[in-house]
């Protein structure tokens, strides 16, 4: 049996001049690419460092925004050191609503999102408002407020903390 | 033996648990392969770099294999009762590694020598690009490690659900199921949430650097992948490596600066490159008319297919389109080109089909599916899409790369091309039929996700552009070929 014996991976290359040209050309426009897409990775690793060395001088990479928080970042953290205080208070499979009120819906949203990971044993309506317009009976057994405190004549407080509060739903 | 355990209790020792279990999943895999191959493994080529290329590349359909094998174990125990802990996965693995060495062994034994093994050229000696490509990783791993470039979706979705999983030990359905729980994607495969689970069983607490250096072993395994369908697709060395380092540059860049460390979206890109060796070669050792055995091939893309479908959703069209464009591929065994097909459709399809259909029953079963994925066509939408579309292409942290898909017409005219470029192009068309039917706010729906869906793509894209762009100038049809396989082959096709 004849030895396989290709020049190259794909297979012996015809001779002629127009292949060498072409793939000149290849090479140097994926070259250019490579430069470009390059410089794009030393940008974006100089976001990051920025991003960290922010973090280890104890500012916040995030200014605030809950819905850019990064696990490990002091807002995430405040937040888990908070719910580790309170999930001593919560049964298992607790009910639990997240608000925080002062904030925009959306930031409460992604409150009650980071709520749900810090507390998976617990069930988190992951949304805004799933504590339910005042008046109407609440679909959970407790509320976490987060930062302020909340005042609703549903609930009664459990705990308040610096980082917010814990309250029962009365029935 | 102190310094060890520090380490071990460290930052580092996540990462080293992850990297060991990948490590681990890929020699399960590797033997699984081997011996589903049914032939007599290849003497290797070249010097000791190509060898050694070689067998990294290797580890591609290997960690294929094991991925799937390590879910399908998962799945089992879920249905059988069975917890997953330390314990009871340590002993699954570890009879499947059993299993598969002994399957593999009997092949080796049973492999008659008047068949020949299955050979291929010598593998590219690692170069600048592997360099290149190490230096990506690099950076990617430290960023992953930092926590810092860690996808929203972790926290959201894929942890939160691996840390349910890992308290419930196992796929946790009542939670799924309960409306008061997760609003996001109760409906998705459980791949991605069962690997991190397990990884947390196995490293004994729910550790996010371990399971954010998962997408630190599908980069590489990205990269390992691009570098073997480039080496199958694409003519000159200096153009294979250039491309190489093009695409581990372009996944370090969008995965440090979108921040996609705990994605799953790795996987399904990962998929994508995994198949083009099988989709892009014109006399790859995989096709019938160049000697080779087209089960191989198949088998490759039936385990990329089954990675696609775990890990989500649109996984599952993925997967789809994977096994279509394979199957649409001339070649074949004897028979005719359509009795050829169905005979190589259990290869293709069984992979796929082993993850899809658990995945369906429990989502059925439990009324998982929900209501916003998809509802009715709205024309009013195609505007909206189409200027979020045009919105997202040009996403900063991609640098002008998704452009490229304006190329897409290119890959599909060339014949050569025609499969991977049909595979994106539907795969494309799928996301912007979602968002012309989804009953959500569209175009909040297309910014927030179409950059990422785009890194399922552009990866393969990029590999099956430079394929295009610099094909191989002639076919090797080896001189090994067995008359059952001529008889059945067409032409090399070489446009």
């Amino acid at each position: 049996m004849p030895p396989l014996q290709p020049t190259d991976r794909t297979g012996a290359r015809e001779p002629g001049r127009r292949g060498p040209r072409r793939e000149r050309a290849v090479l140097a426009l994926l070259l250019a690419a490579l430069a470009w897409v390059g410089y794009g990775l030393a940008v974006e690793t100089l976001g990051l460092r920025q991003a960290l060395a922010a973090r280890a001088a104890g500012a916040d990479p995030a200014r605030g925004v809950i819905a850019s928080w990064q696990p490990g970042d002091p807002g995430p953290r405040r937040l888990e050191r908070f719910l580790d205080v309170l999930e001593y208070y919560l049964p298992d499979g607790a009910r639990v609503a997240v608000v925080a009120p002062g904030k925009p819906a959306g930031e409460e949203h992604f409150t009650a999102l980071w709520a749900a990971y810090f507390l998976p044993r617990q069930r988190i309506p992951p949304r805004a408002g799933a504590l339910g317009p005042e008046g109407t009976d609440p679909p959970v057994d407790y509320v976490i407020s987060w930062e302020l405190p909340v005042d609703d004549p549903r609930l009664v407080e459990v705990l308040r903390h610096p980082d917010g509060g814990l309250y029962r739903v009365e029935r | 033996m102190s310094g060890l355990a520090s380490l071990w209790a460290g930052p580092a020792g996540g990462p080293a648990a992850t990297w060991g279990l990948a490590l681990f999943l890929a020699l399960l895999g590797g033997l699984a392969v081997s011996a589903a191959g049914g032939r007599r493994p290849a003497p290797e080529a070249g010097g000791l770099g190509a060898r050694t290329a070689r067998f990294a590349e290797g580890a591609v359909p290997a960690a294929a294999a094991g991925l799937v094998a390590f879910h399908l174990l998962l799945l089992g125990y879920d249905l059988a009762g069975v917890d997953w802990r330390r314990r009871t996965l340590a002993a699954g693995l570890a009879a499947l590694a059993a299993a598969a060495a002994l399957a593999a062994w009997r092949v080796r034994r049973a492999a008659r020598a008047d068949v020949p093994p299955e050979l291929e050229p010598p593998a590219d000696p690692p170069g600048w690009a592997d360099g290149v490509a190490l230096l990506c990783l690099g950076v990617f791993a430290a960023a992953a490690s930092s926590l810092r470039a860690t996808i929203p979706d972790f926290v959201y979705h894929w942890g939160l659900k691996a840390k349910r999983y890992h308290l419930a030990g196992g796929i946790d359905w009542a939670w799924l199921a309960d409306p008061l729980a997760l609003t996001e994607h109760p409906d998705y495969p459980s791949l991605v949430p069962g690997l991190y689970a397990a990884t947390a069983h196995l490293r004994g607490y729910f550790d996010e650097r371990a399971l954010l250096a998962w997408s630190v072993v599908f980069f590489a395994l990205c990269v390992l992948a691009a570098r073997r369908a480039l080496a199958a697709g694409a003519g000159g060395r200096a153009v294979r490596r250039a491309g190489l380092a093009l695409v581990a540059a372009a996944l370090a860049t969008f995965g440090v600066g979108y921040e996609m460390a705990g994605s799953a979206d790795w996987l399904l890109a990962l998929a994508v490159l995994a198949a083009l060796p099988a989709l892009l070669a014109p006399g790859h050792a995989a096709e019938p008319a160049a000697g080779g055995d087209p089960a191989a091939g198949d088998l490759e893309v039936g385990l990329a297919a089954a990675l696609a479908a775990g890990a989500k959703i649109e996984g599952v069209a993925l997967a789809a389109l994977l096994v279509a464009a394979r199957l649409a591929r001339p070649g074949g065994p004897a028979g005719g080109p359509w009795r050829g097909r169905l005979r190589r459709l259990p290869r293709l399809a069984l992979p796929p089909a082993l993850v899809v259909g658990p995945w369906l029953a429990g989502n059925l079963r439990h009324g998982l599916f929900q209501p916003d994925n998809t509802g009715s066509w709205d024309a009013a939408r195609i505007e909206v899409v189409a200027r979020a579309v045009v919105e997202a292409l040009g996403t900063a942290e991609w640098y002008g790369l998704p452009w490229l898909l304006l190329a897409l017409p290119a890959l599909l005219a060339v014949r050569r091309t025609r499969a991977a470029g049909a595979v994106v192009a539907l795969q494309l068309a799928f996301y912007l039929g979602v968002y012309l039917t989804a009953p959500v706010d569209t175009r909040l729906y297309v910014l927030s996700s179409f950059p990422r869906l785009l890194f399922q793509l552009l990866p393969g894209l990029l590999v099956a552009l430079v394929a295009l762009l610099a094909p191989p100038a002639a076919e090797v049809v080896a001189p090994r070929l067995k008359g059952s396989q001529l008889s059945g082959g067409k032409a090399p096709v070489s446009n």
